[in-house]
């Protein structure tokens, strides 16, 4: 009988604080939930057909603008672009692929994406601040809130930012080979403190 | 002349006074902070600048001009100074040309002056000023001319030694900077009067307002002056509003910021000194940070710049513009003379007289060019007990390291002789327009106010204040604020305007005055115009004489404006000079192109946290971490990071471990990493179609679980990338591309769908990360594989033969991909894992292929054995070559479209006679063949006439024994079995070789089928 396979992440398990931060943390860097991961994608001539069938398996449609939406079962349909979203579950329900496949079927592209991307989570009051020195979109509550979703640069290295709550809470989907990078890059923005213009009086 | 001569006027007027002050609203006197100046220790204040507390302690020399290495003062009290340039810190800290304006003073500050030697009071380079008249208008053009070989060797180092300023640090910047982003609605620049009304009333429509000042403390000029708002100092009426403004959530205040570009779009770059006022940045903490602001609108109210008065020595320490004697009373409590003579063409300057008075120094003359006294000329002169010089001048000063005399020549032309320790002079503001004209408009010059104004705005930008031509205190709080309201209300944000405070409204009267009077000094006398460069007005006027007009071309002659400062005090007389010469007025004459940065920036703010080996990120793959556990050497691949080769003890050279690795695949087994191919899944009932348009080969008939090698041409028939593509299922495809244009294959494969044949019904995704793959190769691979994959799958070769493909479970239920592949021409496999498992896999296959000998292998082994199969990879496929050239003429498909074919038809891309892979061995087989060689028919010279192809690849092959290389020869394949000549002409060296086929091993693929 072969041995199993053990996973290895890109980025340490247990969140980073920045020093000083031990107390009462204002901003968290750690790896975002585990998750099951799909790409979808379909034609605008199938548009009308897939989002009839996933709301009718899942109870909601994919959106069209740049926002998360949940469905029955925690699956979260977050937009990805034109034709083109990621599908996530949380793990150990049923599988999220052959779901996906099934429901929309035959028009949609699924692909598996659950280790093409990983997932980094900031959180606290900080993490728009500090997500401000890699990420150069509007994170200002009247322009980014949560569900709202982009894809954009984190410094040079392309990313999904998705936000999860008003904490803030912040997941980035990241390309797994950068992942490491971006952590680094995260960390060492957090290490560099909050600009005291940014510090609420 | 006799000049007067009297002891030096600096240290005599002021012993005994070190560190007096007066009150004053910008300094905490209760508190004693120590600084070094060229090593002697000094008392400061906190909130003092490294000026304001030289000036306390009696100390206005403070450098050495660029070019004469004259005695130079403080001149001006903020980011325009072109004198006073230091060095501060030491070592690695090293920092020079820091003006001692906007340096703020910190306990422990070392600062030392620059561009003297060997000491500041006595310059031995001085001597620079006997010879000024060769350092004339265009000194090194003239100068340097021959023998051009002089320039690089002996000029260059000769003047970058004797000019130039400061010394920068010789070691690598130790301070970490960062960069980052924000956003508002309205962004004011500026905290004086009108930026604070502007802030104040946008920030009260709710709109998301950021507040820049450049300074450390907000308020502007209202630091500086003695002018009351609503009853109270302006200072404090600036403090309560300040106060008022963070009381607002979506208000932002950001001192020590200076807006330095206007960029497209609404973007704004500024520099935040974040640590530069402490001795050192706190742990982490950066010493800069650069911002990038994308404003909506933005409202320059970034105030004026003083002009100085163009006289002969004009630039003696103790000269100061008016405007700056005053911020030093009023903000820092020093008074910078206690004999001044205000020298002015405009009622602002004789401000100046009135708050030296009020500090209780002596005015002695003011000297007004101004043909009228003005009522208030005659008023302060009376306030003050000056005597009044109407339309006179000051046609010479005196004192070496510091003024002691003026010579003031008198509206009738007699010339007096008076005392003083400080000449106040005032040309008249300067409106701070460099923001406006950043994308391209141009300013205009308003004759009234005698000073250039924006002609026209960027989109979504305003002015308000000095910066707008609007001078009154009064005028400069109604004008911010209407301003505050309209940028508002343009960001969807209405509010009234709130009834405005008390204010001034202060009289200017500026008069224009013929800038240049050096023709009453004598002949050494100099009138300078630019202070940091050393341009004087006969610079100016003999760069016109030689027939220049253009004001850009006056700049770069002369140097004018070219300095650090970048002309900020100089650029309005240096035009009114030239015009002066050229006879047009300074409309006509124009003024020169303003750039970014409006101060300047360091380059490691520019990088922010991008340095070093940060300065781009690291792709790594699956098996990184393990691969570094094994030791391995690792290469670049565009940003990945591959495993070059695994080094294992005893091996001295990395040539035996490549050789190791190659022999163990070609006899054993081995395995690689090769996640980084790009990979790419294709779905949809076009997908087909798709790849027939993309290859230049067919796909129609590939079987479900058969992979094919495919090539794709670029629009313009040349060779663009190559790869193997299995067909998973009836619509599902897998496409693996080179590593180095796995994204340029990506945004072909975008452009095509998007653009060219939208009706495609086709749709791919970059799965490159999701799959560990690693190719495990050699003879015994099939055993090791048997250990890992699940007993359902039967890898006997009638069942996996070559070039299948299949969807498989590995180590009890995981799921995984094979292929049955080969780059090494052995028996080989690539397999796949999501990627989370490919560093458990690379363990595993080391554990279970260690009875057969596995080792891992690197992309240097790979790479031999590509080149002993002939495969073409990145130095084949460079760009320059076509199927024909790659021997793959035949694979272009002439039953369908592809993209390139029309192209590839072109005559000279088949013409036979073209450059063609080819294999060549040296006839002495251990001859080293070098990749980018020349092939040269056998005997010829070498010369371009005879150059008839090159080496692309070169390797020595363990399994031939001998160097073997890859190469395009002209009518290549004709040619197999002739002798041709390598010339290698960095080495110059030539070495006999024979053409062959590109295959050397294995060329019937027994072992790939075995």
């Amino acid at each position: 009988m072969p041995e199993t396979l053990a996973a290895t992440s890109p980025i340490p398990s247990a969140p980073f604080i920045p020093p000083g931060g031990e107390q009462a943390a204002r901003v968290t860097i750690g790896p975002g939930p585990d998750l099951q991961l799909a790409s979808m994608q379909f034609s605008p001539a199938s548009h009308a057909a897939v989002q009839t069938a996933l709301m009718a398996a899942y109870g909601v449609e994919a959106p069209v603008t740049s926002h998360a939406r949940d469905g029955r079962d925690a699956v979260r349909f977050i937009w990805a672009g034109p034709d083109q979203w990621l599908v996530c579950a949380p793990q150990g329900q049923a599988d999220l692929l052959d779901g996906l496949r099934r429901v929309t079927q035959p028009h949609a592209a699924i692909t598996a994406q659950g280790d093409g991307r990983s997932v980094i989570r900031v959180r606290g009051p900080d993490s728009r601040a500090i997500l401000s020195k890699l990420v150069p979109i509007d994170l200002h509550p009247r322009a980014f809130a949560p569900d709202s979703t982009a894809l954009t640069l984190a410094g040079h290295i392309p990313v999904q930012i998705l936000q999860h709550d008003m904490t803030p809470t912040y997941d980035l989907f990241v390309f797994r080979s950068l992942a490491h990078s971006l952590y680094h890059d995260l960390c060492h923005a957090a290490r560099g403190g909050v600009p005291v213009s940014e510090v609420c009086p | 002349m006799k000049l007067p001569w009297k002891k030096d006027a600096c240290s005599h007027r002021l012993s005994g006074q070190a560190g007096r002050r007066i009150p004053a609203n910008g300094i905490d006197p209760d508190t004693i902070i120590r600084f070094t100046f060229d090593g002697i220790s000094y008392d400061a204040h906190p909130g003092d600048t490294l000026a304001s507390a030289l000036l306390a302690n009696g100390q206005h020399l403070a450098g050495r001009s660029f070019k004469y290495h004259r005695p130079r003062g403080i001149l001006t009290a903020g980011p325009e100074e072109p004198n006073a340039l230091l060095e501060l810190r030491t070592g690695a800290w090293r920092e020079p040309n820091s003006r001692a304006t906007v340096t703020e003073v910190f306990d422990g500050l070392d600062a030392c002056s620059q561009n003297r030697w060997p000491s500041l009071r006595m310059d031995a380079l001085g001597v620079n000023g006997l010879f000024s008249p060769l350092f004339t208008a265009g000194f090194y053009y003239k100068t340097f001319m021959w023998p051009a070989a002089f320039w690089e060797k002996v000029y260059e180092p000769l003047i970058r030694r004797a000019a130039g300023l400061g010394r920068a640090a010789d070691e690598a910047d130790p301070d970490l900077y960062e960069k980052t982003t924000t956003f508002c609605d309205v962004l004011v620049v500026g905290s004086g009067p009108a930026g604070l009304a502007a802030a104040l009333v946008a920030g009260r429509s709710g709109a998301r307002v950021i507040l820049c000042e450049q300074d450390s403390v907000t308020g502007g000029r209202l630091r500086a002056e003695r002018t009351d708002i609503d009853g109270v100092p302006g200072w404090q009426w600036a403090d309560r509003t300040v106060a008022a403004l963070r009381q607002m959530p979506e208000v932002r205040i950001m001192t020590r910021t200076c807006v330095f570009g206007t960029y497209d779009g609404g973007t704004y770059g500024a520099l935040e000194r974040v640590a530069d006022h402490v001795s050192c940045p706190a742990s982490d903490q950066p010493r800069q940070r650069l911002w990038r602001i994308v404003a909506r609108r933005c409202i320059v109210a970034g105030g004026g710049i003083e002009r100085p008065l163009v006289f002969p020595n004009n630039d003696r320490p103790g000269i100061m513009l008016a405007g700056a004697v005053r911020t030093y009373i009023n903000r820092f409590g020093v008074v910078a003379g206690q004999r001044a003579i205000v020298f002015t063409n405009n009622d602002d300057g004789l401000r100046t007289a009135v708050d030296l008075k009020h500090a209780g120094a002596a005015v002695t003359a003011i000297v007004d060019t101004r043909t009228q006294a003005s009522d208030m000329a005659q008023q302060v002169a009376h306030d003050t007990g000056a005597r009044l010089f109407t339309g006179g001048a000051i046609s010479n000063t005196y004192g070496r390291l510091g003024v002691h005399t003026a010579a003031i020549r008198d509206r009738s032309g007699r010339v007096r002789h008076v005392a003083c320790d400080l000449i106040a002079m005032s040309g008249g503001w300067n409106p701070e327009l460099s923001l406006t004209t950043h994308l391209g408009a141009k300013p205009v010059y308003d004759p009234e106010l005698c000073a250039f104004t924006a002609g026209s705005f960027p989109p979504g930008m305003l002015a308000a204040g000095v910066a707008n031509g609007t001078f009154m205190t009064a005028d400069c709080l109604h004008e911010g604020a209407a301003r505050g309201q309209e940028a508002a209300a343009a960001c969807g944000f209405d509010t009234e305007l709130p009834p405005l405070p008390a204010a001034p409204r202060e009289s200017y009267g500026i008069q224009a005055i013929q800038p240049v009077l050096q023709d009453q000094a004598g002949r050494d006398s100099k009138a300078f115009i630019d202070f940091q460069n050393d341009v004087t007005a006969k610079d100016v006027r003999l760069a016109a004489m030689e027939g220049f007009r253009c004001v850009e071309h006056v700049k770069r002659y002369t140097t004018l404006g070219m300095a650090t400062d970048q002309g900020k005090t100089s650029n309005i007389n240096g035009l009114a000079a030239l015009a002066q010469q050229t006879g047009q007025d300074i409309a006509r004459t124009g003024t020169t192109m303003f750039r970014p940065p409006v101060q300047p920036v360091a380059i490691g703010a520019l990088a922010g946290a991008h340095r070093g080996r940060y300065f781009k990120p690291d792709r790594l793959t699956p098996t990184h971490e393990w691969a570094r556990q094994q030791g391995a050497v690792f290469t670049a691949n565009g940003i990945w990071h591959r495993a070059q080769w695994f080094p294992q003890d005893g091996e001295t050279h990395w040539r035996d471990t490549v050789n190791r690795e190659v022999r163990t695949v070609r006899t054993a087994v081995g395995f690689c990493d090769v996640t980084t191919l790009g990979k790419i899944d294709i779905q949809g009932p076009d997908a087909a179609t798709f790849l027939d348009r993309l290859y230049i080969n067919g796909w129609q008939k590939l079987p479900v679980g058969r992979v094919r090698y495919g090539l794709m041409l670029r629009e313009d028939g040349f060779a663009f990338d190559d790869g193997t593509t299995a067909r998973l299922g009836e619509q599902h495809y897998v496409m693996t591309t080179t590593t180095a244009h796995a994204g340029a294959v990506m945004q072909h494969m975008e452009l095509c769908h998007q653009w060219l044949w939208p009706e495609l019904d086709v749709h791919f995704i970059s799965v490159t990360d999701e799959w560990a793959q690693m190719a495990i190769a050699g003879p015994r691979s099939r055993d090791v594989l048997r250990h890992v994959v699940d007993p359902d799958t039967d890898l006997s070769n009638d069942a996996f033969g070559y070039m299948h493909a299949a969807e498989i479970t590995i180590c009890g239920g995981q799921a995984a991909r094979l292929f049955r592949l080969s780059f090494s021409g052995e028996l080989a496999y690539e397999l796949a894992v999501p990627a989370r498992y490919g560093d458990a896999l690379a363990r595993l296959l080391m554990k279970v292929g260690a009875p057969y000998g596995i080792a891992p292998y690197g992309t240097e082994a790979l790479g031999v054995m590509r080149i002993e199969k002939g495969h073409p990879a990145g130095p084949e496929l460079n760009g320059q070559t076509t199927a024909h050239d790659l021997n793959m003429g035949r694979m272009l498909s002439t039953r369908k479209d592809f993209i390139g074919r029309a192209m590839a038809a072109r005559p000279a891309l088949t013409d036979p006679v073209r450059p063609t892979l080819v294999g060549l061995r040296p006839v002495h087989a251990h001859d080293e063949l070098v990749a980018g060689s020349h092939l040269l028919p056998h005997g010829a010279e070498a010369t371009g006439a005879h150059d008839q192809g090159w080496i692309s690849s070169a390797a020595w092959s363990p399994t031939l024994d001998g160097w073997i290389a890859l190469g395009f020869l002209s009518g290549g394949p004709a040619r197999h079995g002739e002798m041709v000549m390598v010339h290698n002409p960095l080495a110059d060296s030539q070495v006999a070789a024979v053409v062959c086929p590109p295959t050397f091993f294995d060329p019937a693929g027994d072992r790939l089928h075995a």
